[in-house]
């Protein structure tokens, strides 16, 4: 439990600031109220300069007391304002203090203004069933699945690699999608069955398309990123890919929240299938690879730029890296990351010569 | 408990009573902070599902890497009232993973939590925007401006009970004298179905208290052994919208799942997963 409370950045820097989470309202709310004001503070005399009880926007009653605490002699020592909130039996404090008058004085109707914007968050638990169920498909096979029953045979709802789809099914897709402009998942589908084909610039048509009618959506971003890759448009490729990164930020979709890496390019070394990706979320940020190139459905052989607190104190921040199974050696060092075509220059080198029979 | 299978390739883990009780992705962040080498990269599906013992459930896959090898897991939760049983499935080789998918799948579906017909919660879609509060299985929802928005909603548990649905009502006007307030005006009566095939009735009126006239609804389901009640009490301007909200909660009520066989909804085909251009 706890407030809903935007803080201006202003106020926020120049002010101490406390908020409590939601607690039991106390019993004795006068002697609530003065211990919280005095709070962290040495022995010193309260005056109460206001003392004012409103209600937030919403209608929640609000006491907003602001007082001067003074040493034994008289002298300011702080000032502070104390939001004091009765959510049913529930109650939350915003306390702010200043030592500096004219800086406390110049914060305060800000801090006031959010004190009345401010709304309990009861609880952060399950409270109904339906939210149990969150997570949903963020990948190709759910979307293929939605669609294709509509408009494709059986044999072609498990798109398998290297399942190539039907022309006929691919212009079902387009169909569906011109005559529902809200369709995104067939535009979706037609990209990724473009793309299964080698058909990059088409694909990469059908992605922009469903982007145009779903800006947010992470999964079809990571999609254009990878046709254009394909494409070898790479600076449009790093481009996109500072979206993508932004809409994993902000994403407020759990399937979205959990990824930790993103393939950003496949292609084919000697047969055998790579994934570019780039790492999202590091699982130990003190060490971890940037980007990697991974042999899938194969020998387990790895290509991988990494950082570590180490590396970047001996300014070489990124490593160059090659593993086959438990065999790692370092290949290289350098001081700025190379563009990502000269890094998949390196990788596809270094792959050759790891999948070369010894 | 760990379920390691013939030959190897992966391996089931069950967590039997995870507290408290969370959403899917919450469950997801609980199993793989327990596994740290597995590297997310998708959720490929996720159905809901329900357990021969008649409790709600989910299934998800996702794909991922793990020490440099591309990997996938099953996860599957069975949720009681207050914990949930998860399941883990984590398939190292491709080959292993319909037998690990089938047998986690069917540990899910036949998990016995031994709750039987009791006082739970069911499903409805919550009003848009309002905040829930929990007390102990009743939920009371509050518009975005409440206070001064004045309303509520109260979802009451599913009640084994064999009691009349005029019952209901009967009980709804007796709290509300008990709380000093007198029926004002008529009482509007009907049949209500949900979009679930719920038959119900229900009732609006106005109430009188010490603070002035206020309205009161109230909708009722039976589907045995199971009465479902909600109740709205609503005052001021924003009574008609508070109606629509209301009405709309109502007609989302579905019933508690019966025990029986246990199902699952659509689910990809495992090989799917390893299906690598869909990355």
């Amino acid at each position: 439990m706890r407030l809903d409370l935007a803080i201006p950045d202003a106020v926020a820097a120049e002010l101490a600031l406390r908020v409590t989470g939601l607690e039991l309202l106390p019993d004795d709310q006068q002697q609530w109220v003065q211990r919280t004001l005095v709070a962290d503070a040495p022995p010193a005399r309260m005056v109460v300069i206001t003392d004012e009880t409103i209600t937030t926007h919403a209608g929640w009653p609000l006491r907003v007391v602001e007082v001067r605490l003074e040493a034994g002699d008289g002298r300011a020592l702080e000032w502070r304002l104390g939001g004091f909130y009765a959510f049913f039996e529930h109650a939350a404090v915003v306390l702010a203090r200043s030592a500096d008058e004219v800086r406390f004085r110049a914060r305060v109707p800000a801090l006031r203004a959010a004190l009345r914007d401010a709304t309990p968050i009861w609880t952060d638990e399950v409270v109904a069933l339906a939210e149990l169920w969150d997570v949903r498909p963020t990948h190709a096979p759910a979307r293929v699945s939605a669609s294709m029953a509509a408009v494709a045979p059986p044999a072609v709802e498990a798109p398998v690699a290297p399942a190539i789809v039907e022309a006929a099914t691919i212009a079902a897709w387009e169909a569906l999608a011109a005559a529902d402009p809200a369709d995104v998942d067939a535009l979706y589908d037609a990209g990724q069955a473009r793309y299964l084909r080698g058909e990059l610039a088409e694909a990469l048509d059908c992605w922009t398309r469903a982007r145009a009618r779903a800006p947010g959506d992470f999964g079809i971003a990571k999609k254009q990123v990878q046709a254009l890759h394909g494409l070898a448009r790479h600076a449009d490729a790093e481009a996109l890919m500072r979206e993508v990164r932004a809409l994993w930020r902000a994403s407020a979709d759990p399937a979205v929240q959990l990824v930790d890496e993103v393939v950003v390019d496949q292609f084919a070394v000697a047969g055998a299938s790579v994934h570019a990706s780039e790492t999202l979320r590091p699982r130990d940020p003190r060490a971890y690879a940037l980007q990697t190139f991974r042999v899938v459905g194969g020998p387990a052989i790895t290509v991988r730029v990494e950082t570590s607190d180490y590396a970047r104190e001996r300014g070489t921040p990124y490593v160059l890296s090659v593993a086959r199974g438990r065999d790692y050696r370092v290949v290289g060092t350098r001081a700025e990351l190379p563009a990502y075509p000269e890094l998949k220059a390196i990788a596809i080198q270094l792959i050759t010569a790891a999948l070369a029979p010894t | 408990m760990t379920l390691y299978p013939p030959g190897g390739g992966g391996r089931i883990r069950v967590f039997e009573r995870v507290r408290p009780l969370m959403r899917m992705s919450a469950i997801l962040g609980f199993v793989l902070e327990r596994d740290p080498a597995f590297r997310l990269r998708g959720v490929r599906d996720a159905t809901e599902l329900t357990t021969a013992e008649g409790e709600h459930g989910a299934w998800v896959a996702v794909t991922g890497t793990r020490d440099d090898a591309a990997s996938a897991r099953f996860i599957g939760a069975v949720f009681g009232d207050d914990v949930a049983l998860v399941v883990d499935a984590l398939v190292a080789v491709p080959e292993r993973a319909g037998l690990l998918e089938a047998t986690a799948r069917e540990l899910v579906l036949g998990a016995s939590l031994g709750l039987g017909t009791r006082r739970r919660r069911y499903r409805y879609q919550p009003p848009v925007g309002w905040r829930g509060l929990p007390s102990g299985l009743v939920t009371h929802w509050y518009p975005p401006g409440f206070p001064g928005d004045a309303a509520s909603i109260a979802v009451a548990p599913a009640e084994p009970s064999t009691e009349d649905l005029s019952a209901v009502f009967d009980g709804m006007i007796a709290s509300e004298r008990a709380r000093g307030h007198e029926l004002d005006g008529r009482i509007v009566e009907c049949a209500l179905v949900t979009d679930h095939g719920l038959r119900g009735r229900h009732w609006a009126c106005a109430v009188r208290g010490p603070q002035g006239v206020s309205q009161r609804e109230l909708a009722a389901f039976v589907a045995a052994p199971y009465l479902y009640s909600l109740r709205l009490e609503s005052g001021g301007a924003g009574h008609a919208a508070h109606r629509e909200v209301f009405a709309a909660v109502a007609r989302s009520v579905q019933a508690v799942p019966t025990p029986g066989g246990g199902h699952a909804g659509h689910a990809a085909p495992s090989s799917d997963l390893f299906g690598y251009l869909l990355d």
